[in-house]
């Protein structure tokens, strides 16, 4: 992270911070985000613009938002325009290249995927078959999610980061139906 | 739910808390860093901060220096003054001691924790211009590391403007309307 402004820093520091407690604060911290209309805007332009490092932890944090059992983040989430952002993210050309840049990228895919797969599994079935068809249709994705998969059942991280099987598996609690 | 970083402790088993008791020559590097923390005065002599960050840092790498509750309190302590004297400069290193403590000393993150090491490092948050970006990145790493802390999410939910602030300075060099649109919740002290 060398050679970026003092405000760049602060803002990969301030990203990191929203995902921790995001990771660790359980559903209420993650609806508070998630209808802060101001950070998820923040977010989402951090995810589009930012320098590898901040895009990943910004993946991260709407991994962690997306993850939430309240039906109302999900909402507050596909209302921020939070998918839009994450599938734009998914469908880019990817770098590609080595070394820590490239992995953040890399985790920041993964991320994004399964936060797209997130807020897939929270909506309800009619809408769920239109949400983020180009993204998740992907053969890449797929590969993606297989790979996140077999690394879960593995117990190995990939690209440093420890997943459950749950967390690929059943990503996200079914949202109650409505009536 | 997992996805965390590499600084991070995986919460499925809980945060890691285990931390080796502290050598008698750690206290007491720990002891006289925490005298010259007392010492040190917003608009003072800018090098005696500079000096302890320095002595602060080579105990972080030779391992040599544990985080008490009197050196973290006496941290604390001093950026509340630094901040209240609109010393940028000592915020400054301050912020950038706590951050070492945090993220480089055994036990820092814990002792973080306690209601005074973050309302100090949620003090830089809120700072405003008296804390320069410099400050408020160490700052919000800190908080980054005291978040693992076991029972720490919880006290800093409590802060109830966390996700305001850090949107703040998420918000910077970003083409958003942050001032006009972010409302910030009105914030209990922290007693």
């Amino acid at each position: 992270m060398r050679g970026r402004s003092r405000s760049e820093e602060a803002k990969a520091e301030a990203a990191l911070l929203v995902n921790n407690v995001l990771a660790l604060g359980g559903d209420e911290q993650r609806l508070r985000a998630a209808e802060h209309a101001a950070l998820m805007g923040a977010v989402k332009a951090l995810l589009a613009q930012g320098v590898p490092p901040q895009r990943n932890r910004a993946a991260g944090i709407l991994l962690h938002v997306s993850g939430a059992g309240d039906p109302a983040a999900a909402r507050a989430l596909r209302a921020c325009g939070a998918g839009a952002a994450l599938e734009q993210c998914l469908l880019a050309p990817q770098a590609g290249g080595k070394g820590a840049a490239a992995d953040e990228l890399a985790a920041m895919r993964v991320r994004a995927l399964m936060a797209t797969v997130n807020m897939n599994a929270a909506a309800d079935g009619a809408r769920a078959a239109r949400l983020f068809p180009a993204a998740l249709s992907d053969s890449e994705a797929t590969g993606s999610l297989a790979e996140l998969l077999r690394h879960a059942l593995a117990g190995a991280p990939l690209l440093g980061v420890a997943w459950r099987p749950a967390d690929v598996l059943m990503p996200s609690p079914p949202t109650p139906p409505s009536h | 739910m997992l996805g965390l970083f590499a600084q991070e402790a995986p919460p499925a088993e809980g945060p890691s808390d285990i931390v080796p008791p502290p050598t008698p020559a750690a206290r007491e590097l720990a002891r006289s860093l925490e005298q010259e923390l007392g010492r040190l005065r917003a608009g003072g002599d800018a090098s005696a901060a500079e000096a302890l960050l320095a002595r602060l840092a080579d105990g972080v790498r030779s391992e040599a220096v544990f985080a008490t509750p009197g050196l973290v309190g006496a941290l604390a302590v001093a950026l509340h003054s630094a901040i209240a004297g609109g010393d940028a400069a000592l915020v400054a290193n301050l912020a950038e001691a706590a951050a070492l403590v945090a993220s480089g000393v055994p036990g820092g993150h814990e002792a973080l924790a306690s209601e005074a090491g973050i309302g100090a490092l949620m003090a830089v948050l809120r700072a405003g211009d008296a804390a320069p970006p410099r400050a408020q990145a160490r700052a919000a790493e800190a908080l980054s590391q005291v978040a693992l802390a076991r029972g720490a999410v919880a006290r800093l939910a409590g802060t109830r403007d966390l996700l305001h602030r850090a949107a703040m300075l998420l918000c910077r060099q970003v083409t958003l309307p942050c001032d006009s649109t972010l409302q910030p919740p009105p914030v209990p002290p922290l007693s």
